[in-house]
């Protein structure tokens, strides 16, 4: 256990300068974003009350206020490039936590298949930290979203200034109603998708390291046969079908049970090649 | 000791060891000799656990291969293993942390015999260096055997008389040490054991002191009756 967090300590502490680059990054685009679009709506508003004239932004049927929602909304594309940005990082980031250590002058596979402790350990860890990312990401942007509204009423006068609540932030752009789903089991089954997708993958890339050349055929067979066990069955028995045969409730039981075997067989393939069947 | 038994490897149809056996005992040095390509790489990296058999058994001291064999065995490759960003003091720290059997005492000791400053980052070390960190990483762990690949490769003179010295110090003595190295000249003298391996297979196994007494015969004479016949 000593070992495993000192290894998670350690992963994280190797992330620690792109994460903290991703995260300013996101703060950056998002905030100038939000800056921008709460100006040219402030001077939309300037427009009407001045000489009467109507934008885009402003029409005759609006109330003149403006929302830290709307803001967002006008400058949603560059929320969702930031957002892609971090998830696009994360995603090449699940391939560069193993095949670093085995790439370069310097080897530390090696070492880390000469620690004193159950290669396991190795393979956890390395989920955790990207776990512990994930959730240090949606914290940030989470704060970031509280920071843009201290922005949003710095930069608006308060009687221009219309009312938002955390709902109408977060549906103000797609890729938010993904990244923090309002309903616990959305989140849930959204996170649980993605960490589920983590354990596939890492268990695909311990297969090609471990078979190399044919390995790859298998790891990407691996990963497609996966996919398809979560997807197919949903489609088959008709989950969005009112004519189904089944209940929805018992559409999501099995469904589940496919994802938590799916978990559980990654997990154990990925212990057994580290154990066995690794090749450095 | 350490028993390799009938150990057989194949990369897709090739075959790079085709049955070896032989034994490593504590207080020997064992050289693993053979021509490019041997196989005597990928017997330290099965023998270590970092790469599978496809047939045949290592033990250590009667057990098989485990994470408690790694508090027992410690393996010198001939790169670096620890990662690049760190800085040297960073990579000795990381190896108290993991190793019950790391001894700072030693490993202070033979930074210091090696001149290396622990401020240096070790990715920008040079090979020599390199060679002479990955020593402290190995002979620091208060392990019975060290198993070493490549000690000298590409390394300058002076740091080769360096290298050579840790085999004449107490550093070595009472564990077992099985290294890998085309020097042979060179450290001829300190080699107890000889292991020549050739396609795949020991085609000799002998005491160097005692085919000299008995056969007048040095390891590079056996070497060219092995290879050249």
């Amino acid at each position: 256990m000593n070992r495993y967090l000192k290894l998670v300590h350690m992963e994280i502490h190797r992330f620690r300068y792109i994460l903290a680059a991703l995260l300013g990054l996101v703060a950056v685009v998002q905030w100038g974003a939000l800056v921008w679009s709460a100006r040219r709506m402030d001077a939309a508003l300037d427009e009407v009350e001045k000489f009467g004239r109507y934008t885009m932004y402003i029409n005759e049927l609006s109330d003149r206020k403006i929302s830290y929602a709307e803001a967002i909304y006008n400058a949603q594309q560059l929320y969702i490039l930031s957002v892609l940005a971090v998830i696009g990082t994360l995603c090449a980031y699940l391939l560069f936590v193993w095949y670093r250590d085995w790439l370069g002058r310097s080897t530390f596979i090696y070492r880390l298949l000469m620690l004193p402790s159950a290669r396991s350990s190795i393979y956890l860890s390395k989920l955790t930290a990207i776990v512990v990312f994930i959730i240090a990401s949606l914290a940030f942007q989470a704060l970031s979203l509280a920071i843009g509204g201290v922005i949003f009423e710095v930069l608006i006068r308060g009687d221009r200034q219309g009312e938002s609540y955390f709902v109408d932030i977060v549906n103000a752009t797609l890729v938010l109603q993904y990244l923090m789903p309002l309903r616990l089991g959305d989140f849930a089954l959204n996170y649980g998708l993605g960490i589920v997708a983590v354990l596939v993958v890492f268990t695909g890339i311990l297969i090609e390291r471990s078979y190399r050349w044919t390995g790859i055929a298998y790891a990407v067979g691996y990963v497609l046969i996966c996919a398809a066990a979560i997807v197919i069955p949903i489609n088959v028995m008709g989950m969005y079908r009112t004519s189904s045969y089944l209940y929805t409730a018992e559409i999501v039981g099995i469904e589940l049970a496919i994802i938590l075997f799916v978990a559980a067989v990654s997990i154990w393939l990925g212990f057994r090649l580290l154990r066995r069947k690794i090749s450095v | 000791m350490i028993e390799v038994i009938e150990a057989r490897k194949r990369y897709w149809r090739r075959s790079i060891l085709q049955g070896a056996s032989f034994t490593v005992e504590k207080g020997t040095v064992t050289c693993l000799i053979g021509l490019n390509g041997a196989g005597k790489s990928t017997l330290l990296k099965a023998i270590m656990g970092l790469t599978p058999l496809t047939s045949g058994r290592i033990l250590v001291d009667g057990e098989p291969i485990g994470p408690a064999m790694y508090e027992r065995v410690s393996f010198i490759p001939d790169h670096l293993t620890l990662p690049p960003s760190m800085k040297l003091w960073e990579g000795l720290r990381f190896m108290a942390e993991f190793y019950a059997n790391w001894n700072a005492e030693k490993a202070a000791e033979l930074m210091t015999f090696f001149r290396l400053s622990a401020s240096d980052r070790i990715g920008n070390l040079s090979k020599g260096t390199a060679a002479k960190f990955n020593l402290v990483t190995g002979l620091a762990l208060d392990t019975e055997y060290v198993l070493m690949d490549e000690p000298f490769s590409g390394i300058d003179m002076f740091s080769r008389e360096m290298i050579a010295d840790v085999f004449a110090s107490d550093l070595i003595e009472g564990r077992g040490v099985l290294l890998t190295t085309h020097e042979i000249g060179e450290m001829e003298h300190l080699i107890d054991k000889a292991v020549l391996l050739s396609d795949g297979v020991v085609v000799r196994e002998f005491n160097c002191e005692a085919m000299r007494v008995a056969e007048g015969k040095s390891v590079v004479d056996v070497m060219r009756e092995a290879y050249r016949a």
